[in-house]
């Protein structure tokens, strides 16, 4: 009897610490409950609910300047865009000038992070001169290039006929090449100091053993550069990919303040679009078909940016 | 006690909450507190804060809350919140009656006229002809206007008198058609030896006023906008195709600046940086330019057309229904909007004319320029707004920036792309 006795002592003593910890458990999980109910309803009322709200919308037909009710439309806004001759030219820019940015945004990022990363004297300065762009607003950089490169009245254009390049002197914002590849410069200007940061603080965390080692077996230069550096920056490469994309499809202050999309919407871009057709045109529904067009982008060239970037791994 | 602990937690937080909102409350006390939202050039051009002081010092027991909208986004947001009968300002000042069709449409503000009656101690005969039209939207006075502009060709008379094209008083030839105007404008261009041009004979204003630009060049010619229907526009003739096809060659030659097809602005800054002779914008860019070319430089003349009339547009005023106080931001436009130091103010300095007849009077009287063009302003008349303004604006734009500078694109292929995108928008 007394093993039998001892045992169920034992049970019981192993019953309720098992109770104890779990009550400890339940009251800690109701805590937990009650400390993720904020940040739920948050995340509820701005992220998930806007997103039903405009599923919802993109499937109707919805003016809110002028219509009572939303009326359904199953997916009209969508096969509309494909007609929209404004909505694919935006569709089109967008795509050249995330093309473009995107390619000179990382390559201009990673030579400054290089410069930097080697430039020891006066590498304060540097780094201030290349990250003040990001703390001057996007909107002002535009106004002040649009002055700089008025046709008529503009430092650019003076500048080139005081030193006698007046043949140079050009329409550059209202002609349409011009514009485009003025909008690329001004957006890559403003947004090339985050990406470069980003560059330097990987190349930063590379430990100076490797690049030790790597000289000692004769790894200099551009070898440094390709076996050393850039292998170990392939999570540096996933972040300023995804966060280059996110800004080159999301383009928007440039192309709006410095030409509005002009000439001639030669510079107009899907997130312009997106905005006239809603707080322009009141054409709500349709603004949310274009904005899903542009979610799913995003999502695509995100995607594709992650496996090319961890492709060797 | 961590019990204790949150609860008190929650307590504090729920206490800062109620005192921190009671405050607001509390610093205005009984005062009645009117709020006005504008954007930045309207408070300074129509000088609202010099009004908001002299309300407040003739009745102190009114606030009276400047607050300036940044952007045309604000505009759209009032809608939702009217919508729900909820609104941070009792007063709007908007850049043209046509932002106001979308409020109107709704019912979301006031008819100065049937809900406030308004005019019954304030009579219309107070305003000069054609101002009060320009706030009118389906015959219904939803809008009023706080100050008016008409159209007109700014000129720059030495430009004019070192190409010759000034009568024998030093005064610049009239316009009479649009190939003088473009003609003229080659005339007025100047070249480098390299080809490059120096100075730009004119400038039309092809951004987001080509609406009224346009509108102004048919009622200038023909004494109407529209064709019979009332509401298309009357483009599809000879007199438009021509027109079109001598603004083309003007781009096409650099007589003409293209920098209004990005920049608003472009063209009556490169007239005030004198770089640029004439100036077909609102009439009132002349008067801008007088710090740096000088008022004995500058003319203003009609738009060439056999009429002579043009068009007026206003910054106009709505009240929202959900405002508190609409009779009491009445009297603040009677007297203070509408009072002699803003309306004389605004134009005599910034060229924003008055809307009230005695102090238009007073303030032309000071500034002989403007009678260039009296016979045009005594002709004025308003548009119509479209319900779709934005698409019919930003649709004509595109159609001239583009055809203007096309080599295969003719003045008939534009004249039908625009009857096209008339055809397309809702009216």
């Amino acid at each position: 009897m007394w093993p039998v006795r001892v045992t169920c002592i034992t049970f019981s003593r192993k019953g309720i610490m098992q109770n104890t910890i779990s009550f400890r458990r339940k009251a800690r999980a109701r805590w937990g409950v009650i400390f993720v109910i904020p940040t739920c309803v948050v995340l509820f009322v701005f992220v998930f609910y806007p997103i039903c709200y405009t599923l919802v919308l993109s499937l109707n037909e919805y003016n809110f300047a002028y219509d009572m009710h939303m009326k359904f439309v199953g997916f009209k806004n969508f096969l509309d865009m494909f007609k929209d001759t404004q909505f694919l030219t935006a569709l089109k820019n967008t795509m050249q000038f995330t093309v473009f940015m995107f390619v000179i945004l990382v390559v201009l990022a990673l030579s400054l992070a290089l410069l930097l990363f080697n430039k020891k004297r006066r590498s304060w300065f540097y780094r201030v001169s290349i990250f003040m762009p990001i703390v001057v607003p996007a909107s002002l950089i535009c106004i002040l290039f649009s002055f700089m490169l008025a046709d008529n009245f503009g430092i650019v254009n003076k500048f080139l006929v005081s030193i006698g390049l007046s043949s140079w002197s050009h329409n550059w914002l209202t002609d349409a090449k011009t514009a485009r590849v003025w909008v690329i410069i001004v957006s890559v200007w403003g947004k090339v100091g985050f990406c470069t940061i980003l560059f330097l603080s990987g190349l930063q965390n590379i430990s100076q053993d490797m690049f030790e080692a790597a000289e000692i077996d004769g790894a200099v230069g551009w070898k440094k550069l390709f076996y050393i550096m850039i292998p170990n920056l392939t999570e540096t490469f996933v972040v300023v990919g995804i966060w280059a994309i996110l800004q080159c499809l999301k383009l928007f202050v440039t192309p709006n303040v410095l030409t509005k999309g002009g000439p001639a919407n030669a510079t107009l871009v899907l997130y312009q679009n997106i905005y006239n057709t809603a707080f322009n045109y009141f054409d709500m529904g349709y603004a949310a078909a274009q904005a899903f067009v542009l979610t799913a982008l995003v999502m695509i060239f995100s995607l594709l940016n992650m496996k090319i970037s961890k492709g060797d791994k | 006690m961590k019990k204790v602990l949150s609860i008190l937690l929650v307590l504090s937080l729920v206490m800062v909450t109620v005192f921190a909102s009671g405050a607001g409350e509390a610093s205005t006390g009984g005062k009645k507190t009117i709020t006005i939202g504008a954007e930045s050039w309207e408070i300074n051009k129509i000088f609202l804060e010099h009004a908001a002081k002299e309300f407040m010092a003739a009745h102190p027991d009114v606030t009276v809350e400047i607050v300036t909208i940044a952007d045309q986004t604000k505009l759209s947001n009032y809608i939702l919140d009217w919508a729900k009968g909820s609104t941070d300002v009792d007063l709007v000042f908007l850049d043209g009656g046509i932002f106001s069709a979308e409020y109107a449409a709704k019912g979301l503000i006031y008819d100065f006229e049937k809900d406030l009656n308004f005019f019954k101690d304030f009579p219309k005969s107070n305003f000069t002809a054609g101002s009060l039209e320009t706030g009118l939207q389906n015959g219904a006075q939803v809008c009023l206007p706080a100050i008016y502009e008409v159209y007109g060709i700014s000129i720059n008379k030495q430009m004019f008198k070192e190409a010759g094209l000034v009568d024998a008083n030093g005064e610049p030839l009239p316009i009479k058609t649009w190939d003088d105007f473009v003609n003229y404008a080659e005339k007025l261009t100047k070249k480098d030896k390299n080809g490059t041009i120096t100075q730009v004979g004119g400038s039309i204003q092809f951004g987001n006023n080509l609406n009224t630009i346009l509108g102004a060049a048919l009622y200038s010619q023909f004494g109407n906008v529209y064709t019979s229907d009332g509401i298309t526009f009357n483009v599809d003739n000879d007199y438009v195709r021509n027109m079109i096809a001598a603004w083309q060659k003007g781009i096409q030659s650099g007589a003409l600046s293209q920098s209004t097809f990005v920049d608003n602005a472009g063209g009556r800054n490169g007239f005030k940086a004198g770089q640029i002779a004439m100036c077909y914008e609102a009439a009132g860019r002349w008067m801008e330019a007088v710090a740096t070319i000088g008022a004995e430089n500058l003319a203003l003349i009609p738009i060439p057309g056999e009429y002579g009339g043009t068009i007026c547009f206003g910054c106009q005023m709505v009240i929202p229904k959900a405002s508190k106080n609409p009779d009491l931001v009445c009297q603040f436009i009677k007297e203070a909007v509408y009072g002699e130091y803003c309306q004389t103010n605004a134009f005599t300095t910034y060229g924003k004319m008055s809307v009230i007849q005695k102090h238009f009077d007073a303030a032309l009287e000071a500034t002989p320029i403007w009678k260039g063009i009296a016979d045009a302003m005594s002709k004025a008349k308003p548009m119509i707004t479209y319900e779709e303004s934005q698409k019919w604006l930003e649709g004509l734009d595109q159609i001239f920036q583009s055809g203007l500078v096309s080599k295969t694109t003719t003045a008939a292929d534009m004249v039908k792309q625009i009857l096209t995108l008339s055809a397309s928008i809702r009216k």
